[in-house]
Protein backbone atom coordinates (compact mmCIF):
# COMPACT_ATOMS: atom_id res chain seq x y z
CA UNK A 1 0.00 0.00 0.00
CA UNK A 2 1.69 3.46 -0.98
CA UNK A 3 1.58 6.20 1.17
CA UNK A 4 -1.38 7.83 -0.97
CA UNK A 5 -3.30 4.96 -0.30
CA UNK A 6 -2.82 5.34 3.25
CA UNK A 7 -3.51 8.93 3.51
CA UNK A 8 -6.53 8.70 1.24
CA UNK A 9 -7.85 5.57 3.52
CA UNK A 10 -6.74 7.84 7.07
CA UNK A 11 -8.89 10.67 5.46
CA UNK A 12 -11.84 8.99 4.71
CA UNK A 13 -11.61 7.36 8.30
CA UNK A 14 -11.73 10.43 9.97
CA UNK A 15 -14.35 12.11 8.21
CA UNK A 16 -16.96 9.17 9.08
CA UNK A 17 -15.89 9.44 12.91
CA UNK A 18 -16.32 13.17 12.49
CA UNK A 19 -19.61 13.35 10.66
CA UNK A 20 -20.46 9.83 13.67
CA UNK A 21 -19.10 12.45 16.41
CA UNK A 22 -21.46 15.51 14.98
CA UNK A 23 -24.23 13.83 14.48
CA UNK A 24 -24.00 11.89 18.35
CA UNK A 25 -23.88 15.88 19.65
CA UNK A 26 -27.08 17.14 17.35
CA UNK A 27 -29.00 14.18 18.83
CA UNK A 28 -27.66 14.38 22.43
CA UNK A 29 -28.61 17.87 22.65
CA UNK A 30 -31.66 17.97 21.44
CA UNK A 31 -32.50 14.57 23.87
CA UNK A 32 -31.03 17.22 26.82
CA UNK A 33 -33.85 19.50 25.60
CA UNK A 34 -36.46 17.44 25.59
CA UNK A 35 -35.79 15.79 29.09
CA UNK A 36 -36.62 18.84 30.60
CA UNK A 37 -39.91 18.77 30.04
CA UNK A 38 -41.42 15.02 29.97
CA UNK A 39 -41.41 12.36 32.67
CA UNK A 40 -43.18 9.16 32.57
CA UNK A 41 -43.95 9.27 36.57
CA UNK A 42 -45.61 11.56 38.71
CA UNK A 43 -43.71 14.33 40.24
CA UNK A 44 -45.25 13.18 43.79
CA UNK A 45 -45.38 9.22 43.76
CA UNK A 46 -47.80 8.20 46.61
CA UNK A 47 -47.70 10.85 49.10
CA UNK A 48 -50.30 9.37 50.81
CA UNK A 49 -50.40 11.62 53.76
CA UNK A 50 -50.41 14.84 52.09
CA UNK A 51 -52.57 17.39 53.54
CA UNK A 52 -55.21 19.20 52.85
CA UNK A 53 -54.58 23.01 52.57
CA UNK A 54 -57.68 25.35 52.87
CA UNK A 55 -58.46 27.25 50.02
CA UNK A 56 -58.88 31.19 51.53
CA UNK A 57 -61.96 31.49 49.76
CA UNK A 58 -63.84 28.52 51.14
CA UNK A 59 -62.76 27.72 54.33
CA UNK A 60 -63.17 24.12 55.96
CA UNK A 61 -62.60 23.67 59.11
CA UNK A 62 -63.63 21.92 62.38
CA UNK A 63 -66.37 23.75 63.40
CA UNK A 64 -70.20 23.91 63.92
CA UNK A 65 -71.03 24.17 60.48
CA UNK A 66 -68.42 23.18 57.34
CA UNK A 67 -68.93 23.74 53.47
CA UNK A 68 -67.46 23.28 50.27
CA UNK A 69 -68.67 24.65 47.02
CA UNK A 70 -68.17 22.51 43.63
CA UNK A 71 -65.93 22.99 41.36
CA UNK A 72 -67.99 25.28 39.13
CA UNK A 73 -69.10 27.19 41.99
CA UNK A 74 -72.99 26.34 41.59
CA UNK A 75 -73.27 23.88 44.49
CA UNK A 76 -72.09 23.79 48.21
CA UNK A 77 -72.15 20.96 50.69
CA UNK A 78 -73.08 22.03 54.02
CA UNK A 79 -72.27 19.45 57.06
CA UNK A 80 -73.72 21.29 60.12
CA UNK A 81 -72.41 19.33 63.92
CA UNK A 82 -74.03 19.28 66.96
CA UNK A 83 -72.44 18.71 70.01
CA UNK A 84 -75.19 16.73 72.06
CA UNK A 85 -75.17 17.32 76.39
CA UNK A 86 -74.92 13.54 76.80
CA UNK A 87 -71.67 13.81 74.73
CA UNK A 88 -72.96 12.54 71.16
CA UNK A 89 -73.10 14.38 68.22
CA UNK A 90 -75.46 14.73 65.45
CA UNK A 91 -73.84 15.47 61.77
CA UNK A 92 -76.65 16.78 59.37
CA UNK A 93 -75.50 16.52 55.42
CA UNK A 94 -77.17 19.09 52.89
CA UNK A 95 -76.61 20.42 49.53
CA UNK A 96 -77.54 24.04 48.59
CA UNK A 97 -76.83 26.19 45.90
CA UNK A 98 -73.64 27.87 45.14
CA UNK A 99 -74.77 30.73 47.74
CA UNK A 100 -75.97 28.18 50.55
CA UNK A 101 -79.80 29.12 50.16
CA UNK A 102 -82.32 26.49 49.02
CA UNK A 103 -80.65 23.71 51.23
CA UNK A 104 -81.88 20.19 51.14
CA UNK A 105 -81.19 18.09 53.48
CA UNK A 106 -79.43 14.72 52.44
CA UNK A 107 -78.63 12.58 55.49
CA UNK A 108 -78.67 12.45 59.30
CA UNK A 109 -76.87 10.57 61.80
CA UNK A 110 -76.06 10.72 65.37
CA UNK A 111 -72.46 8.79 66.65
CA UNK A 112 -70.40 8.63 69.37
CA UNK A 113 -68.30 11.37 70.46
CA UNK A 114 -65.04 9.53 69.24
CA UNK A 115 -66.86 9.53 65.96
CA UNK A 116 -66.07 12.49 63.16
CA UNK A 117 -67.25 13.65 59.88
CA UNK A 118 -65.42 15.47 57.54
CA UNK A 119 -65.81 17.82 54.30
CA UNK A 120 -63.50 17.02 51.57
CA UNK A 121 -61.64 19.87 49.67
CA UNK A 122 -62.76 17.53 46.28
CA UNK A 123 -66.28 16.36 47.46
CA UNK A 124 -68.23 16.97 44.35
CA UNK A 125 -68.34 15.30 41.39
CA UNK A 126 -67.38 17.00 38.27
CA UNK A 127 -71.10 16.95 37.06
CA UNK A 128 -71.92 18.07 40.52
CA UNK A 129 -74.48 14.50 40.72
CA UNK A 130 -72.51 12.84 43.56
CA UNK A 131 -70.66 13.98 47.07
CA UNK A 132 -68.70 12.49 49.36
CA UNK A 133 -67.44 13.23 52.99
CA UNK A 134 -65.12 11.40 55.27
CA UNK A 135 -65.81 9.54 58.42
CA UNK A 136 -63.75 8.81 61.39
CA UNK A 137 -60.33 9.70 58.84
CA UNK A 138 -60.35 6.04 56.93
CA UNK A 139 -64.42 5.85 55.37
CA UNK A 140 -65.90 7.56 52.76
CA UNK A 141 -70.08 7.89 52.60
CA UNK A 142 -70.69 8.70 49.34
CA UNK A 143 -74.08 10.44 48.28
CA UNK A 144 -76.63 11.08 45.48
CA UNK A 145 -76.24 15.20 45.28
CA UNK A 146 -80.32 15.04 44.81
CA UNK A 147 -81.45 13.52 48.10
CA UNK A 148 -82.33 10.40 46.47
CA UNK A 149 -81.21 6.95 47.59
CA UNK A 150 -77.87 5.88 45.70
CA UNK A 151 -79.15 2.41 44.90
CA UNK A 152 -82.33 0.41 46.04
CA UNK A 153 -82.63 0.97 49.63
CA UNK A 154 -79.44 2.56 50.29
CA UNK A 155 -79.00 6.27 51.74
CA UNK A 156 -75.53 6.29 50.43
CA UNK A 157 -72.28 3.82 49.77
CA UNK A 158 -70.27 3.51 52.46
CA UNK A 159 -67.02 2.63 50.54
CA UNK A 160 -64.81 1.23 52.99
CA UNK A 161 -67.53 -1.70 53.85
CA UNK A 162 -67.52 -2.45 49.64
CA UNK A 163 -63.76 -2.82 49.84
CA UNK A 164 -64.13 -5.32 52.03
CA UNK A 165 -66.44 -6.94 50.76
CA UNK A 166 -64.92 -6.88 47.27
CA UNK A 167 -61.30 -6.73 47.29
CA UNK A 168 -59.42 -8.76 50.19
CA UNK A 169 -55.78 -7.97 49.07
CA UNK A 170 -56.18 -4.22 50.33
CA UNK A 171 -57.77 -1.96 52.74
CA UNK A 172 -59.71 1.56 51.96
CA UNK A 173 -56.93 4.12 53.43
CA UNK A 174 -58.89 7.54 51.36
CA UNK A 175 -60.94 9.13 49.11
CA UNK A 176 -58.60 11.77 47.08
CA UNK A 177 -61.45 13.09 45.12
CA UNK A 178 -63.00 12.06 41.57
CA UNK A 179 -61.08 10.96 38.27
CA UNK A 180 -64.18 11.70 36.34
CA UNK A 181 -67.67 12.06 37.05
CA UNK A 182 -68.59 8.43 38.57
CA UNK A 183 -64.64 7.62 39.27
CA UNK A 184 -64.00 8.11 43.09
CA UNK A 185 -60.18 7.71 43.46
CA UNK A 186 -59.45 5.53 46.19
CA UNK A 187 -56.13 4.92 48.51
CA UNK A 188 -55.53 2.23 50.26
CA UNK A 189 -53.21 0.62 52.87
CA UNK A 190 -52.13 -3.43 52.92
CA UNK A 191 -52.11 -5.75 55.85
CA UNK A 192 -49.01 -5.21 57.16
CA UNK A 193 -50.09 -1.21 56.75
CA UNK A 194 -47.49 -0.61 54.32
CA UNK A 195 -49.41 1.80 50.90
CA UNK A 196 -51.59 -0.58 48.89
CA UNK A 197 -52.32 0.29 45.23
CA UNK A 198 -54.74 3.08 44.02
CA UNK A 199 -58.42 2.00 42.59
CA UNK A 200 -61.97 3.89 40.90
CA UNK A 201 -64.29 3.24 42.56
CA UNK A 202 -67.17 3.39 40.30
CA UNK A 203 -70.50 5.17 41.72
CA UNK A 204 -73.37 3.52 40.06
CA UNK A 205 -72.19 0.11 39.16
CA UNK A 206 -69.88 -0.24 42.62
CA UNK A 207 -66.72 -1.58 40.47
CA UNK A 208 -63.33 -1.61 41.75
CA UNK A 209 -60.87 -0.77 39.92
CA UNK A 210 -56.78 -1.50 40.08
CA UNK A 211 -54.83 1.34 38.65
CA UNK A 212 -51.04 1.12 37.56
CA UNK A 213 -50.21 4.22 39.44
CA UNK A 214 -50.88 5.96 42.44
CA UNK A 215 -51.93 8.37 43.67
CA UNK B 1 10.79 16.76 1.45
CA UNK B 2 8.53 13.41 1.71
CA UNK B 3 8.35 13.91 5.56
CA UNK B 4 7.17 17.21 5.07
CA UNK B 5 4.54 16.26 2.35
CA UNK B 6 3.38 13.49 4.26
CA UNK B 7 2.82 15.83 7.66
CA UNK B 8 0.64 18.53 5.04
CA UNK B 9 -1.59 15.87 3.91
CA UNK B 10 -2.52 14.52 7.19
CA UNK B 11 -3.01 18.13 8.42
CA UNK B 12 -5.38 18.22 5.38
CA UNK B 13 -7.29 15.54 6.58
CA UNK B 14 -7.77 16.82 10.07
CA UNK B 15 -9.20 19.67 8.79
CA UNK B 16 -11.27 18.55 6.49
CA UNK B 17 -12.41 15.59 9.20
CA UNK B 18 -13.34 18.99 11.52
CA UNK B 19 -15.02 20.51 8.80
CA UNK B 20 -17.60 17.76 7.93
CA UNK B 21 -18.27 17.01 11.72
CA UNK B 22 -18.87 21.07 11.62
CA UNK B 23 -21.37 20.84 8.82
CA UNK B 24 -22.53 17.60 9.99
CA UNK B 25 -23.57 19.14 13.70
CA UNK B 26 -24.82 22.72 11.76
CA UNK B 27 -26.99 20.77 9.21
CA UNK B 28 -28.58 18.34 12.09
CA UNK B 29 -29.65 21.03 14.03
CA UNK B 30 -31.47 22.91 11.25
CA UNK B 31 -32.76 20.16 9.75
CA UNK B 32 -34.03 18.06 12.90
CA UNK B 33 -34.72 20.64 15.42
CA UNK B 34 -35.69 19.77 18.95
CA UNK B 35 -39.52 19.68 19.49
CA UNK B 36 -41.21 22.48 20.99
CA UNK B 37 -42.03 21.55 24.79
CA UNK B 38 -45.76 21.16 25.01
CA UNK B 39 -48.30 20.56 27.75
CA UNK B 40 -51.07 19.56 24.94
CA UNK B 41 -49.34 17.89 22.22
CA UNK B 42 -51.42 18.01 19.86
CA UNK B 43 -53.56 21.40 20.28
CA UNK B 44 -49.67 23.33 21.22
CA UNK B 45 -48.83 22.39 17.52
CA UNK B 46 -51.28 23.43 16.03
CA UNK B 47 -53.99 26.16 17.49
CA UNK B 48 -53.78 28.05 21.05
CA UNK B 49 -56.73 30.42 19.84
CA UNK B 50 -59.76 31.12 21.59
CA UNK B 51 -62.45 28.81 21.38
CA UNK B 52 -65.89 28.20 22.61
CA UNK B 53 -67.85 25.02 21.29
CA UNK B 54 -70.89 24.63 23.17
CA UNK B 55 -72.28 21.38 23.03
CA UNK B 56 -68.91 19.62 22.34
CA UNK B 57 -68.53 16.12 23.87
CA UNK B 58 -65.04 15.56 25.54
CA UNK B 59 -63.18 12.99 26.29
CA UNK B 60 -60.52 12.18 29.25
CA UNK B 61 -59.04 8.89 30.81
CA UNK B 62 -61.45 6.86 28.25
CA UNK B 63 -64.66 8.37 29.53
CA UNK B 64 -67.00 10.78 27.66
CA UNK B 65 -66.97 14.30 29.24
CA UNK B 66 -69.63 16.99 28.81
CA UNK B 67 -68.12 20.00 28.50
CA UNK B 68 -70.01 23.14 30.45
CA UNK B 69 -72.02 25.61 28.44
CA UNK B 70 -70.25 28.85 28.37
CA UNK B 71 -71.87 32.09 27.98
CA UNK B 72 -69.31 34.97 27.54
CA UNK B 73 -72.90 37.76 28.19
CA UNK B 74 -72.98 35.96 31.67
CA UNK B 75 -69.40 36.72 32.74
CA UNK B 76 -69.55 40.66 33.11
CA UNK B 77 -72.47 40.20 35.45
CA UNK B 78 -70.40 38.20 37.94
CA UNK B 79 -68.57 38.42 41.09
CA UNK B 80 -66.20 41.56 42.00
CA UNK B 81 -62.34 41.13 41.18
CA UNK B 82 -59.87 39.65 43.81
CA UNK B 83 -57.68 41.71 45.50
CA UNK B 84 -60.19 44.97 44.95
CA UNK B 85 -59.68 45.68 48.05
CA UNK B 86 -56.20 45.49 48.30
CA UNK B 87 -53.89 48.67 47.20
CA UNK B 88 -52.47 48.26 43.66
CA UNK B 89 -49.47 46.92 43.56
CA UNK B 90 -47.35 44.25 41.72
CA UNK B 91 -49.26 40.56 41.55
CA UNK B 92 -47.43 37.77 41.36
CA UNK B 93 -48.66 33.92 41.48
CA UNK B 94 -46.34 30.99 43.08
CA UNK B 95 -47.49 27.51 42.64
CA UNK B 96 -45.87 24.91 45.17
CA UNK B 97 -45.69 21.85 43.09
CA UNK B 98 -44.85 19.52 46.86
CA UNK B 99 -48.16 20.90 48.03
CA UNK B 100 -50.10 21.18 45.26
CA UNK B 101 -50.91 24.47 45.86
CA UNK B 102 -51.32 27.99 44.50
CA UNK B 103 -51.08 31.46 46.10
CA UNK B 104 -51.72 34.37 44.33
CA UNK B 105 -50.09 37.89 45.46
CA UNK B 106 -50.73 41.28 45.59
CA UNK B 107 -47.89 43.05 46.69
CA UNK B 108 -47.07 41.50 49.87
CA UNK B 109 -50.48 40.44 50.48
CA UNK B 110 -52.02 36.66 49.92
CA UNK B 111 -55.14 37.27 48.13
CA UNK B 112 -55.51 34.04 47.19
CA UNK B 113 -54.68 30.04 48.24
CA UNK B 114 -56.24 27.37 46.97
CA UNK B 115 -55.38 23.51 45.71
CA UNK B 116 -54.41 22.67 42.17
CA UNK B 117 -53.60 19.70 40.07
CA UNK B 118 -50.05 19.61 38.17
CA UNK B 119 -48.15 17.20 35.89
CA UNK B 120 -48.88 13.84 36.23
CA UNK B 121 -48.03 12.48 32.45
CA UNK B 122 -45.63 15.66 31.78
CA UNK B 123 -43.41 17.46 33.86
CA UNK B 124 -45.18 21.23 34.99
CA UNK B 125 -42.06 23.47 34.46
CA UNK B 126 -39.98 24.95 37.05
CA UNK B 127 -39.08 28.20 36.48
CA UNK B 128 -39.96 32.17 36.50
CA UNK B 129 -42.24 33.20 34.26
CA UNK B 130 -45.20 35.97 33.10
CA UNK B 131 -48.69 35.28 31.78
CA UNK B 132 -48.25 35.58 27.68
CA UNK B 133 -51.92 34.94 26.92
CA UNK B 134 -55.50 34.88 28.30
CA UNK B 135 -57.88 33.06 26.70
CA UNK B 136 -61.34 32.76 27.91
CA UNK B 137 -62.02 29.26 26.96
CA UNK B 138 -60.15 26.77 24.19
CA UNK B 139 -60.13 23.22 23.30
CA UNK B 140 -56.77 21.32 24.41
CA UNK B 141 -55.93 18.36 23.38
CA UNK B 142 -53.23 15.13 23.52
CA UNK B 143 -51.82 12.20 24.68
CA UNK B 144 -51.84 8.93 23.53
CA UNK B 145 -53.84 5.50 23.90
CA UNK B 146 -55.96 4.95 26.96
CA UNK B 147 -54.16 8.58 28.09
CA UNK B 148 -55.33 10.20 25.01
CA UNK B 149 -57.59 13.51 26.17
CA UNK B 150 -59.59 15.95 24.12
CA UNK B 151 -61.45 18.38 25.86
CA UNK B 152 -63.67 21.46 24.57
CA UNK B 153 -64.08 24.37 26.50
CA UNK B 154 -61.55 24.31 28.40
CA UNK B 155 -61.92 27.53 30.39
CA UNK B 156 -59.94 30.73 32.05
CA UNK B 157 -56.48 29.59 30.43
CA UNK B 158 -53.53 31.58 31.43
CA UNK B 159 -50.82 30.45 29.49
CA UNK B 160 -47.08 30.94 30.99
CA UNK B 161 -44.85 29.19 29.00
CA UNK B 162 -45.47 27.97 25.50
CA UNK B 163 -48.92 26.21 26.13
CA UNK B 164 -48.02 25.78 29.72
CA UNK B 165 -50.94 27.39 31.16
CA UNK B 166 -53.23 27.81 34.50
CA UNK B 167 -56.39 26.94 33.73
CA UNK B 168 -60.24 25.48 34.90
CA UNK B 169 -60.58 22.09 34.79
CA UNK B 170 -64.28 20.34 34.47
CA UNK B 171 -63.44 16.73 33.90
CA UNK B 172 -62.14 16.11 37.59
CA UNK B 173 -62.34 16.85 41.10
CA UNK B 174 -59.13 15.84 42.42
CA UNK B 175 -57.38 18.81 43.46
CA UNK B 176 -54.04 18.42 45.44
CA UNK B 177 -52.83 15.91 43.46
CA UNK B 178 -51.33 15.58 40.46
CA UNK B 179 -53.55 15.11 37.52
CA UNK B 180 -52.40 17.03 34.30
CA UNK B 181 -50.53 16.64 31.50
CA UNK B 182 -47.76 19.30 32.62
CA UNK B 183 -50.55 22.80 32.89
CA UNK B 184 -51.61 23.75 36.27
CA UNK B 185 -55.39 22.73 36.46
CA UNK B 186 -57.75 24.56 39.16
CA UNK B 187 -61.07 24.54 39.91
CA UNK B 188 -63.71 26.34 37.96
CA UNK B 189 -64.43 28.80 40.24
CA UNK B 190 -60.62 29.42 41.47
CA UNK B 191 -59.92 29.62 37.69
CA UNK B 192 -62.48 32.44 37.40
CA UNK B 193 -61.39 34.19 39.81
CA UNK B 194 -57.67 34.16 39.36
CA UNK B 195 -58.77 34.79 35.56
CA UNK B 196 -60.48 38.38 36.46
CA UNK B 197 -57.42 39.63 38.91
CA UNK B 198 -54.28 38.40 36.92
CA UNK B 199 -53.25 40.08 33.65
CA UNK B 200 -51.83 39.54 30.27
CA UNK B 201 -49.65 41.68 28.63
CA UNK B 202 -51.10 44.66 27.59
CA UNK B 203 -48.94 48.15 25.75
CA UNK B 204 -45.55 46.72 26.15
CA UNK B 205 -45.85 45.58 29.78
CA UNK B 206 -45.29 41.70 30.86
CA UNK B 207 -48.62 39.68 32.33
CA UNK B 208 -48.82 38.72 35.57
CA UNK B 209 -45.87 36.70 36.93
CA UNK B 210 -45.89 33.47 37.24
CA UNK B 211 -43.09 31.27 39.36
CA UNK B 212 -43.47 27.41 39.60
CA UNK B 213 -41.67 26.12 42.28
CA UNK B 214 -40.72 22.66 43.49
CA UNK B 215 -41.42 24.06 47.38
CA UNK B 216 -42.83 27.58 48.31
CA UNK B 217 -42.60 28.91 51.34
CA UNK B 218 -43.39 32.48 51.36
CA UNK B 219 -42.96 35.39 48.32
CA UNK B 220 -39.25 35.24 47.03
CA UNK B 221 -38.59 32.22 48.69
CA UNK B 222 -39.42 29.70 45.72
CA UNK B 223 -37.08 26.59 45.52
CA UNK B 224 -36.66 26.03 42.29
CA UNK B 225 -34.21 22.78 41.34
CA UNK B 226 -32.93 23.02 37.73
CA UNK B 227 -36.00 25.91 36.64
CA UNK B 228 -35.44 27.00 32.60
CA UNK B 229 -35.12 30.63 33.83
CA UNK B 230 -34.12 31.12 36.99
CA UNK B 231 -34.05 34.71 37.96
CA UNK B 232 -30.58 36.75 38.12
Amino acid sequence: MTIRHQIELETISFVILAAFISSFFVLRSNQNFQQQFHINFPIIAGNSTQNVITPISNPVSKVDTASQISPDGTKMLIMKTTHNIDGTLTYVISAADGSGLNEKQLYTTKVKGSESMSVPFNAWSPDNKYLFVHKNGNDALVFRATGEPIASGQTYFDVADLFREQNKKDMFSEATGWASETLLIVNTVKADNTKGSSYWFEVPSKAIIQLSSEF
Amino acid sequence: MAKRSYLKLHLKTYLLAFFVGVVVFVGGKYFFPPKPPCANSLTCQSDLSEKIENGAIGMFQGHQVTAPKIDIAFDSTKHAVLGANVPSAQKHVYVDLASQTLYAYQGDTKIMQTLIASGRWGKTPVGNFHIWQKLRSTRMAGGEGADAYNLPNVPYVMYFYHDFGLHGAYWHDNFGHTMSHGCVNMRQVDAESLFNWADGPKDGSLGTAVSVCDKFTAPNICVQNNPINPIN
